[in-house]
């Protein structure tokens, strides 16, 4: 059953109860919350993603729950339980969908070492996948969201997982993290986007989450082998420039970009070197959107090799 | 010099994975399995791990070697670089020194 | 007196339990084992059965997944042993290591599946000051700089405040003794350091003799005020117990050696929680022998109490008011066997008047290193 089937009062009681198991595939998340935005945003922005039976192993037991004392009439905050105990500084309450986003990021990088774990976008068009590994603040997300928003499939904004025996990467198909002004971007670009409202003053800025396309959710088992790997580089009033980037670079930022490269030992460094081999290496200069979608569309067409 | 006694040797092959491309920019990586580290590697130090990695050699016959890198002729600049490297090498632990 | 034995025991002690699991059990399962830092542990047991192969994909990967990160630990401890090694070498200090790293070292069935947090080593005390500035010299940096800490170390500890490395951010706990200056027991550093052994193809590097090991293994444990990972812990002494008592001489000399050490009281304890929780099987002379260090009948009675409760996981799935109970005793009590009462009182106070120094849980979860 898909969240969107589930009438919005059960939900709340399944959350409540702690009793909803979300799949997040390859993951199950057990969830629990008694913040009323939080279920609100959920609903929305996991529409299509399935449940699984209340009685199945889950990986990862999260709550988000409302600080208790008298200072939540003044200052409301919630605070992020991974199994029962109290993890990481709480947080405004109207911070809680993005805190439940980026505490989940934390429970797969921190744990499921079957596989690399690089922070980076993966997407997909006609069976071809780009990997766009990037430090923050180099137009990631922002890419990663035009290109979703004209037809791409998204496996992932934030975490590929790599499994370093087949080579194949699958992501979870999670919302988009749009931050500051690439919010607005992606508003004008794509009126039909699905955003969360905007969260201002994170410490990551003003957030907002884009809810990935049905397709997207619909096809999330299906792990894709990646052709090329992309550095964008965000540069306002640029022309568009794909060039070649250095194979023993892109190797660097991989390692850098991995979770758990250090745990992965000397396999880890074998599965990057295979991965740097089997991909194309660009570094992307990009300032418009349109731009983008249409570079994208020749690498995948053939056109530029 | 101070670099005169000793001889050089790089980790043995089960320590030391090495990985290059044939592009232009001659990078490398290289993982030291004792440490976990991994390191960015310039041509040149690939070459000269490379030269010592079945015996070792010094200073000078690593620069007489690795002449045709340089657009410099000076012998005793070569060896300086070289004699750099190795000690850089060394740092990460990647190279030995081994006494005469 | 008899434990409630939790499922993450219960596996480990009887692994042929995991063929009947249900996906909930498997759950909690995980999640006990997650937390007590037995997961890997469990991993390699189910493996030596043979059992690995049946248990559920999804399950299966989060134990693999700890004995990844065990392996990868264990790995970088001998590299930074190494580098401990090294840096002492050039001052001529012989360290000998203890707990964890000693484990590894040794090669010893406690260390494997194990995951550490820091290097304990333990140098005779005239050499600390020596073994500081060494540690210093090759990039180790005083982790306390608050003075009252400093002084409180100092005066008062078994060991100088925890240096980390510049660098590697390596955290390194240098000892001269294995309880605190002040502690109710009086221990004798000066036979414990005379009878190290050193560690296989090294000339430089030392262990405890398996007598002594057991006897600090057991002191730590029943010395701790913090929970976390003593069940944990109580596993390491089920294996030393085990693999110890094959070797000659062994359980007919630990008893005495207790008592010149000055800790038949910790291996009284060691024997009977390891037997009563884990089955561990202590071979009859220990036990008869060990009994000598057995307290009054009402304390005795009191620590039972206590520790059977505080021993069981630390989890949402086994609180209790009595657990928390006996949690918070064992607490009180760590600090007063540790030190006189008008020191306890002012460290305490000391404690509760400043807020401690930022931890795991002070992070946001939008910078979490992720890494960490």
């Amino acid at each position: 059953m898909k969240i969107s089937e589930l009438p919005r009062i059960e939900l709340a009681n399944l959350l409540h109860r702690g009793e909803l198991l979300l799949k997040l595939p390859p993951f199950v998340t057990r969830l629990k919350t008694n913040v009323p935005s939080l279920i609100r945003d959920f609903a929305v922005m996991y529409a299509d993603f399935e449940v699984s039976s209340i009685d199945a192993f889950a990986d990862f037991h999260v709550e988000i729950a409302s600080e208790p004392g008298l200072w939540r009439w003044l200052k409301p905050q919630v605070r992020f339980f991974f199994d029962g105990r109290p993890s990481f500084i709480p947080l405004p309450t109207v911070q809680a969908f993005a805190m439940l986003e980026w505490g989940l990021n934390w429970c797969v990088a921190a744990h499921s070492h079957q596989y690399l774990i690089i922070h980076a976008a993966v997407l997909e068009k006609n069976g071809k996948a780009a990997i766009l590994p990037a430090p923050p603040g180099s137009g990631k997300s922002t890419l990663c969201a035009g290109l979703v928003m004209r037809g791409w499939r998204l496996l992932s904004d934030e975490l590929a997982l790599y499994d370093m025996t087949t080579g194949e990467i699958f992501g979870m198909s999670r919302p988009i993290n749009l931050k500051n002004r690439s919010i607005g971007i992606i508003k004008q670009f794509a009126p039909d986007a699905v955003l969360t409202d905007s969260v201002p003053d994170t410490t990551k800025g003003t957030v907002a989450l884009l809810r990935p396309p049905t397709q997207s959710a619909v096809r999330v088992r299906e792990p894709v082998r990646a052709s090329w790997i992309v550095l964008p580089k965000y540069t306002p009033n640029m022309l568009p420039l794909l060039e070649p980037h250095s194979k023993a670079r892109t190797f660097m930022l991989i390692a850098e970009q991995s979770f758990n490269y250090d745990i992965h030992g000397e396999n880890g460094f074998e599965a990057v070197g295979n991965l740097v081999d089997q991909c194309a290496c660009y570094q992307y200069t990009y300032s418009q959107l349109d731009d983008a979608v249409r570079t994208f569309e020749e690498l995948c067409s053939g056109k530029i090799t | 010099m101070t670099h005169a006694a000793a001889l050089w040797l790089s980790s043995p092959a089960e320590q030391l994975k090495l990985k290059s491309w044939d592009t232009e920019d001659g990078l490398a990586v290289a993982y030291n399995v004792r440490t976990g580290d991994t390191h960015l590697i310039e041509d040149m130090a690939l070459q000269l791990l490379g030269l010592i990695r079945l015996s070792p050699l010094s200073v000078e016959a690593l620069a007489q070697q690795l002449a045709s890198f340089f657009v410099e002729h000076d012998d005793e600049i070569i060896q300086e670089y070289v004699f750099a490297s190795l000690m850089q090498l060394k740092d990460i632990g990647l190279v030995t020194d081994v006494a005469h | 007196m008899t434990p409630h034995r939790d499922l993450i025991v219960n596996a480990l002690l009887t692994p042929e339990i995991v063929r009947e699991l249900s996906a909930q059990k498997w759950d909690l399962l995980i999640r006990q084992g997650r937390r007590t830092n037995l997961l890997a542990r469990l991993a390699n047991v189910l493996t030596q059965q043979g059992l690995l192969e049946n248990v559920p994909i999804a399950t299966r990967h989060h134990l693999t997944s700890a004995v990844l990160v065990a392996e990868r630990q264990s790995i970088a401890l001998r590299w930074e042993v190494e580098c401990i090694r090294r840096a002492l070498a050039y001052a001529g200090i012989k360290p000998i290591l203890l707990k964890g790293a000693a484990y590894v070292m040794a090669g010893l069935e406690a260390a494997r599946g194990r995951t550490f947090s820091d290097v304990d080593i333990i140098v005779p005390k005239k050499l600390l000051g020596e073994t500081e500035s060494a540690l210093m010299i090759h990039g180790w940096q005083g982790s306390h700089h608050d003075k009252y800490d400093q002084r409180y170390y100092r005066r008062w500890m078994h060991e100088i405040p925890p240096m980390r490395h510049v660098k590697r951010g390596t955290t390194i706990d240098v000892h001269h003794t294995i309880l605190p200056e002040t502690a109710r027991l009086t221990v004798n550093p000066a036979a414990l350091l005379a009878a190290i052994v050193p560690v296989k193809d090294f000339a430089d590097l030392y262990v405890l003799q398996p007598t002594d090991m057991l006897l600090h293994s057991a002191t730590h444990l029943f010395h701790e005020g913090d929970f976390e990972s003593s069940l944990r812990d109580l596993f390491d002494l089920d294996c030393l117990f085990r693999q110890f008592s094959a070797l000659p001489d062994f359980s007919e000399t630990l008893a005495l050696r207790a008592a010149t050490l000055g800790l038949s009281r910790p291996l009284y304890y060691a024997v009977r929680y390891t037997t009563l929780i884990l089955d561990t099987p202590v071979p009859e002379v220990v036990r008869s022998e060990a009994s000598l260090g057995k307290p009054s009948a009402l304390i005795s009675w009191v620590m039972d109490i206590c520790y059977l409760n505080a021993l069981r996981p630390v989890h949402s799935s086994t609180n209790s008011f009595s657990a928390w109970l006996a949690r918070f005793a064992l607490y009180i009590r760590s600090h007063w066997i540790r030190m006189p009462f008008p020191l306890l009182a002012y460290h305490l106070g000391r404690k509760a008047f400043i807020r401690p120094k930022s931890y795991d849980i002070e992070k946001s979860v939008a910078d979490a290193d992720l890494k960490a």
